[in-house]
C-alpha cells in the first residue's frame, strides 16, 4: 500500500513538474523590458533555493552521523550534497544565460555570481576529499565535518553576500527583501557609485512639469562614460523617462527629486524588479519550488537507496574497511 | 521557421518538456532498479563470518644475568 502510495505521489510529481514547465512557457506573461528571456527566473531560483535545502540536509545527516555513527545517515549526508551540488550548478547556469540577456555576458564576476561560484568549489572539495580517504570510518567521519563546516559558509555565501555588497547587478531586489535597492542621492556636480557604475550629476533642469537630470555614467573600470537624460514628473510624482545603460537592460531612473534643495536619486531599475506582483507568476513560480522540492526529495530517496545497496555489497564482500 | 517569435516559445516548451520527461523517466527507471537491488540483498542470507586464522605469540624471557665476584671467574 505504500508502496503504491509512493509510486502515485511520484507520478503526480511528474504531471505537477511538467504543468510548472507548460505554465511557464504559456501562463506566465512576459516580463517588462526582458520579454521571453525572463520567464526562466521559473526555473533558476528554485533550483538556487532547493541547493540551499540539500545543503542543510547534508549538515544534519552528517550531525546525525558524528552523533550516532550509522553509515545510513552518511549515505543521505552524501546523497544530499551530491543533489545540493546538482542543484547549484543548474541555478548557475540558469542565472549565466539571464546575464547574457540581461547584461550582455554570461560572467562578470558579478558578487552573486562569485559567491556561487565559491560554493560550488567548498562542496566539490567535499567529494574530493571523500574519494581521497581510502579508510570508510575515517572517511565517513571526515567529511561530516568537513559538511558541517561548509554549511556554515552557505547563509553567508546565499543570503549576507550578496544583499551586503553595493555592486552587484542581480535583481536583488525583486526577490531579496532588505538588499541595497535605494539608490544614491546627489546634488549637482557631485559623484556616486551607483552598482559597479560611476555617476555624475551635471545638471538638473526644469521643463514645465518635468525635472531633467543630466548624468555622466562611467563604465566598470572608467574605460568609457556615456550621457543618460532620466526625467521626474512632478505633477504624477513618479520618473518619467528612464533611459537604458549602454548596452545592457538595465535603466537608470531619477526616483525622487527635491526642488528645494536640489538633490535627487538616482537608482538602478532593474527589468523584472515587481514581477511577483502579478498572481500568475507568483504561482508558476511558487509550484515550481514545490516541484522542485519534491524532486530533491525523490533524488535523495533514490541516491540513499543506491549508496546503501553499494555499502552492504562492499560489506558482504568482506571489502569494506 | 522554428525561430519565427510566434513558435519559437512552443518549440523552447517542447524541448524543455522532452528534458523533463527524460529526467523523469530516468530517475524512474534507476528508482525502480534500487528497490528492486535492495530487495534481493534482503532476501539473500548474508555469508557467515569467515574464521579468521589465529596466531599467538609467546616471548621467552631469557634468565637473568647472574653477578660473580671477579675472583670467582678467574679461578674458574
Amino acid at each position: 500500500m505504500a508502496q503504491q502510495m509512493s509510486q502515485i505521489t511520484k507520478l503526480l510529481l511528474g504531471v505537477w513538474m511538467a504543468g510548472v514547465v507548460v505554465a511557464m512557457f504559456l501562463v506566465v506573461p512576459q516580463y517588462q523590458g526582458l520579454g521571453d528571456a525572463g520567464r526562466i527566473i521559473i526555473m533558476h531560483v528554485p533550483t538556487a533555493w532547493v541547493s540551499v535545502l540539500a545543503f542543510a540536509v547534508s549538515a544534519i545527516f552528517s550531525g546525525l552521523y558524528l552523533w550516532r555513527g550509522r553509515p545510513a545517515d552518511d549515505h543521505r549526508a552524501l546523497a544530499a550534497a551530491e543533489s545540493g551540488f546538482l542543484f547549484t550548478v543548474l541555478a548557475t547556469v540558469t542565472g549565466a544565460i539571464f546575464s547574457q540577456v540581461v547584461w550582455g555576458i554570461y560572467w562578470n564576476w558579478d558578487p552573486r555570481q562569485t559567491s556561487i561560484f565559491v560554493l560550488l568549489l567548498i562542496y566539490a572539495a567535499l567529494f574530493a576529499l571523500r574519494s581521497a580517504i581510502d579508510h570508510g570510518e575515517r572517511r565517513r567521519k571526515l567529511s561530516a565535518v568537513y559538511s558541517l563546516f561548509a554549511f556554515i559558509t552557505v547563509p553567508f555565501l546565499m543570503f549576507i553576500a550578496p544583499r551586503a555588497a553595493d555592486s552587484t547587478l542581480h535583481p536583488n531586489c525583486a526577490f531579496l527583501p532588505g538588499s541595497k535597492c535605494d539608490g544614491v542621492v546627489l546634488a549637482e556636480g557631485q559623484i556616486r557609485l551607483l552598482g559597479d557604475r560611476k555617476v555624475e550629476l551635471l545638471s538638473l533642469d526644469r521643463q514645465g512639469d518635468l525635472m531633467v537630470a543630466q548624468v555622466e555614467v562611467s563604465e566598470p573600470g572608467l574605460t568609457s562614460s556615456s550621457m543618460l537624460e532620466p526625467s521626474f514628473d512632478l505633477a504624477q510624482g513618479r520618473p518619467d523617462v528612464s533611459p537604458n545603460f549602454p548596452g545592457l537592460r538595465f535603466q537608470l531612473a531619477l526616483e525622487e527629486v527635491d526642488t528645494t534643495t536640489g538633490n535627487v536619486r538616482l537608482n538602478i531599475e532593474a527589468p523584472g524588479t515587481g514581477l511577483m506582483d502579478n498572481p500568475r507568476t507568483l504561482f508558476t513560480f511558487l509550484a515550481s519550488n514545490l516541484g522542485f522540492t519534491a524532486l530533491f526529495l525523490w533524488m535523495l530517496q533514490v541516491r540513499t537507496n543506491l549508496l546503501g545497496v553499494r555499502w552492504d555489497l562492499e560489506r558482504r564482500e568482506g571489502a569494506l574497511v | 521557421m522554428m525561430f519565427e517569435a510566434g513558435i519559437a516559445i512552443y518549440v523552447a516548451m517542447a524541448v524543455a518538456l522532452a528534458v523533463w520527461i527524460g529526467i523523469f523517466f530516468y530517475l524512474w527507471r534507476i528508482d525502480a532498479q534500487a528497490r528492486e537491488l535492495r530487495h534481493r540483498l534482503d532476501r539473500q542470507p548474508e555469508r557467515e563470518e569467515v574464521r579468521q586464522p589465529t596466531a599467538t605469540l609467546r616471548v621467552q624471557q631469557r634468565p637473568a644475568a647472574v653477578e660473580r665476584p671477579a675472583e670467582e671467574l678467574h679461578e674458574a
